[in-house]
């Protein structure tokens, strides 16, 4: 009898010990994914997100994350980014990377919808005011890019625009990122003698009158976004636009082309890619390991002039643009 | 040290104690398991250093299918240059026969256009001279300050392949920023009859190559391919991008001076295997580097292969062990059991099973246990046989002289015409002869005990002249009662003769036959001289010493006869006073006569139960 139980409970150790090793080697063939992150950006398809999608899919294969781009329209308003969150988390989502619609409550949606999975925000943060913010975000520095931005006018006009008038443009005026890299803007030309004579935006039918009557009046256009910046470089480049020349920051092949087709003074390119790669190798991290945490990054940006268009760093920068 | 010794001496006393299938399971799978991790250990090994062959052999073959596709593609891109050079250029003066030229180009062109991004001649001063398709040249490309340019002129005899940049000589409209890699060669240019120095340059799509590449990478492992120049500078990466970061790093400068082969590297801390492939005309190398955590992980999926297998073997084995110890063991343990049961009193039924062996060795036992049995059974017969002619000589004692007395009264009867007494006599004591020699019986009824009893009181009655009163007080019940022949008889006559004869009164005696707790007690009662307890006590003890008027002898053999068939707890007891009389009481079971229970009772077989099974008749009072 007791030799029976022996029997028996050899038996049933080493049976317990196969089935351990069984599904061990069976789940070891798979290479296991850490989780799915969606990410929701206005305009997915737009050319302007080339690097970020880039960034983003080698992110995935470096971190083994299953990465999926949300498909959206041109704008997205705070009441459709909420709705695509939640379908997301619905459909088995593990994180969002979100570049936030402006809002005024904004913030408080993304806080609550944090409470379920992470999210981590790129490009902009999810509010005008606040100084402290509960989500984390990878973007460039808005306000160094804007600061950067005037150095190079001042360095083209040797430091002295007294009497020149500058004219800010901008896709809309209600996103941090905007805010920042204006503030950044004025800060650099202060004391310098130029005066900012309008700022205007595409998302208001008056802003869109304004600007045609006023456009050809100042003697430098600054856009703050790519979408501006790629709009005033086709009117410059299709002769609708003389007179102003034109900064900007953009990060599309459009904007570079309109650099190198002398439509564009002076571009400032924020690294897309890094931003991508960034996000998603924190949240990838973060799925594997939450102890981690997710941390803000900040990443570089490059400012490019045409003739160092196809310098060795530029042409890396440009091969991202280009997937 | 004593401690130890001791610790191991226990366990090695704890092994012997086990049980046989135990110690035959424990030590069969000991064996079978080490066995079994020898082969799984030296299978593993085997597996492992076989997968890590397998694994470079794999990868030199998909590097070496992947340099033919690439030396394939870079042939063709050559043989557009040398088409370009040998079937347009070199044909066509570029001033008098420009539609020529770019009818030519053109062909080509078109005829490859998958495969390349632009076709492109330069005079010796950067000029663009020709080039397909007819795109709008960007202003002041400055290509005389570019490497394909330069190269190109610096070796004129040779055929150059520049890394992938970007395509910046012409404006498609597009605002694409395609990677090319320009194939540039030194070529002679005809213009105006005059000859000049220009370069040809073919810009290839990149996007062919990093396709190519990209289907190598696609292995869903650690494995990976990387395109480098003969400078070490990287044409294609699976990471370039995070190379360029510095997210991550390559080992590429290292490589450019590997000749073709595989080396083993450490780089950041991480051993790999690589393998370098030069692909031709180019200076290119193809590497692929297998990091060592590549192999780990085929060692560890070998690994629990092994282990499950040797996991499954393990349980495999316990099960035949099992049956196997089962099957020797279990015929040794039965016979074991039968051994035992015949050790603790149970018929001897020894297992005869198993192998032949075994079964020859319960056969032996039970042999030997019955011959055991059968000698046990003939020295207990032989020694009841030897005490029962003891008796038989002792009870052979007492006839001749109570013969030889009634004999004499017989002659004194018939001498004095006492006729009648005479045959009464005669006739009792024919009755009492019938009775003793039974047919040589020990064992009869009451009824014929009683019958010679009294057969002999008549027959001493007339010896002494009636004057004795003789009463038998006789439970009818007992009469069909087994009992030892001749047990009343030497009572009776020790009564006449030592104890009656001496007394003035009259004499008597009174013979009681009844059941008593189930027993058959037969007493005998006389008003004699009695005797004293000494004298009682030392009557029934085999000894003549005390017997001043009388043997005694008769008692003893009455006792001996009674305990010898019915057992010690039975026999004679005897109650006497001096100058009051003497009374003899015999107990012995209730065991109905038959012819069954008589021959049992002669073996000597009343301790095996024989009285207590036939006493039925006691139950009944």
């Amino acid at each position: 009898m007791k030799n029976n139980k022996i029997f028996i409970l050899v038996e049933a150790v080493l049976a317990i010990l196969a089935i351990i090793l069984a599904s061990v080697m069976l789940n070891g063939n798979t290479n296991s994914v850490v989780g799915k992150v969606a990410v929701i950006i206005p305009d997915s398809d737009g050319n302007q997100w080339a690097s970020l999608r880039y960034g983003l899919k080698k992110a995935s294969k470096d971190f083994n994350a299953e990465m999926f781009v949300v498909d959206t329209g041109k704008t997205m308003t705070v009441k459709e980014q909420q709705r695509l969150i939640d379908q997301e988390i619905k459909q088995g989502a593990d994180a969002i990377i979100l570049q936030p619609a402006t809002g005024a409550n904004m913030e408080a949606t993304l806080t609550k919808s944090d409470h379920q999975i992470p999210i981590l925000l790129i490009g902009s943060k999810a509010s005008l005011t606040s100084k402290t913010t509960a989500l984390n975000t990878v973007e460039p520095d808005n306000y160094a890019m804007g600061k950067a931005l005037a150095k190079e006018i001042l360095n083209d006009y040797s430091g002295n625009l007294a009497g020149k008038t500058i004219g800010l443009v901008s896709e809309t005026k209600s996103t941090e990122a905007v805010a920042r890299r204006q503030q950044g803007f004025e800060n650099g030309i202060k004391g310098k003698g130029a005066m900012i004579s309008w700022q205007t935006s595409h998302s208001t039918e008056t802003d869109q009158n304004k600007k045609r009557s006023q456009l050809t009046r100042t003697n430098v256009l600054v856009a703050l976004d790519d979408q501006s910046l790629t709009i005033l470089g086709n009117q410059v480049k299709t002769n609708n636009l003389t007179g102003p020349v034109v900064y900007g920051i953009g990060h599309s092949t459009e904007a570079i082309y309109y650099l190198d087709t002398d439509a564009i003074e002076c571009l400032i390119v924020p690294d897309q890619f890094s931003v991508g790669h960034q996000s998603l190798s924190q949240l990838a991290q973060f799925l594997k390991h939450p102890y981690k945490g997710i941390q803000a990054q900040s990443v570089s940006f490059r400012v490019i002039r045409r003739e160092q268009l196809f310098s060795e760093k530029n042409q890396q920068l440009l091969t991202t643009m280009n997937q | 040290m004593q401690k130890v010794m001791s610790k191991g001496s226990k366990h090695t006393n704890k092994i012997l104690s086990m049980g046989m299938q135990s110690i035959i399971m424990l030590v069969f799978s000991t064996l079978s398991i080490i066995v079994t991790m020898i082969t799984g250990v030296l299978l593993y090994e085997r597996f492992s250093s076989l997968s890590k062959e397998k694994e470079i052999d794999t990868t030199q073959e998909m590097a070496q299918q992947t340099r033919e596709s690439l030396e394939d593609y870079l042939i063709q891109m050559r043989q557009i240059s040398d088409a370009v050079y040998y079937d347009v250029v070199k044909e066509n003066d570029l001033s008098l026969q420009t539609e020529r030229i770019h009818s030519g180009m053109n062909l080509l062109y078109q005829s490859n256009k998958n495969n390349l991004s632009n076709i492109a001649i330069y005079n010796h001063s950067g000029s663009l001279m020709a080039a397909e398709p007819v795109a709008l040249q960007k202003e002041d490309p400055d290509v005389t300050s570019q490497d394909w340019y330069q190269e190109a002129l610096a070796q004129v005899e040779n055929i150059h392949f520049s890394t992938p940049h970007i395509q910046n000589l012409f404006d498609n409209g597009t605002m694409r920023y395609d990677e090319v890699i320009s194939l540039s060669r030194a070529v002679e240019l005809s213009t105006g009859g005059e000859s000049q120095l220009g370069v040809l340059l073919v810009d290839m799509d990149y996007y062919q190559i990093s396709h190519i590449m990209d289907q190598l990478n696609t292995q869903n492992n650690e494995k990976y391919f990387y395109l480098c120049d003969s400078q070490g500078k990287i044409i294609y990466h699976p990471k370039q991008t995070q190379i360029a970061r510095g997210i991550t790093a390559e080992n590429n400068q290292a490589v450019a001076d590997y000749q073709e082969g595989s080396y083993d590297e450490s780089f950041r801390g991480e051993k790999r295997k690589v393998i370098a492939n030069d692909i031709s005309y180019t200076g290119w190398k193809l590497v692929g580097v297998i990091p060592a955590t590549t192999f780990k992980q085929d060692r560890l999926q070998a690994g629990l292969f092994m282990s499950l297998y040797l996991v499954m073997m393990a349980m495999v084995l316990v099960v035949v062990n099992r049956l196997i110890s089962l099957r020797i063991s279990r015929p040794l343990k039965k016979l074991n059991d039968s051994v035992t049961e015949y050790e603790s009193g149970k018929t001897p039924n020894i297992y005869s099973g198993g192998s032949s062996e075994i079964r020859h060795l319960g056969e032996s036992i039970q042999q030997s246990y019955e011959q055991n049995e059968q000698l046990m059974q003939e020295v207990i017969v032989e020694h009841n046989e030897r005490r029962k002619s003891e008796l038989d000589v002792l009870q052979s004692q007492i006839n001749p002289h109570f013969l030889y007395n009634t004999l004499d009264s017989i002659t004194w009867m018939i001498e004095g015409e006492r006729n009648e007494k005479a045959v009464f006599m005669i006739t009792q004591l024919a009755k009492l002869f019938r009775v003793s020699l039974s047919k040589g019986r020990t064992i009869i009824s009451i009824a014929d005990e009683l019958q010679h009893a009294k057969s002999y009181m008549n027959i001493q009655k007339e010896r002494y002249q009636e004057s004795i009163s003789v009463e038998f007080e006789i439970d009818p019940q007992i009469e069909k009662y087994a009992t030892v022949k001749l047990i009343l008889q030497p009572i009776l006559e020790n009564s006449l003769n030592y104890a009656v004869r001496d007394v003035d009164d009259e004499e008597y005696i009174r013979v009681v036959g009844k059941f008593s707790d189930g027993d058959i007690v037969l007493s005998v009662t006389d008003n004699g001289i009695g005797m004293s307890a000494e004298q009682v006590s030392s009557l029934l003890s085999d000894s003549t010493k005390v017997a001043k008027k009388g043997s005694g002898v008769g008692l003893v053999n009455v006792n001996k006869r009674i305990q010898l068939h019915f057992g010690t707890e039975y026999g004679l007891t005897i109650k006497s006073k001096p100058d009051e009389g003497t009374t003899v009481v015999m107990r012995f079971p209730a065991i109905p006569y038959s012819e069954e229970t008589r021959k049992r009772l002669e073996q000597g077989l009343h301790s095996q139960g024989i009285a207590g099974q036939d006493s039925g008749g006691t139950d009944e009072k």
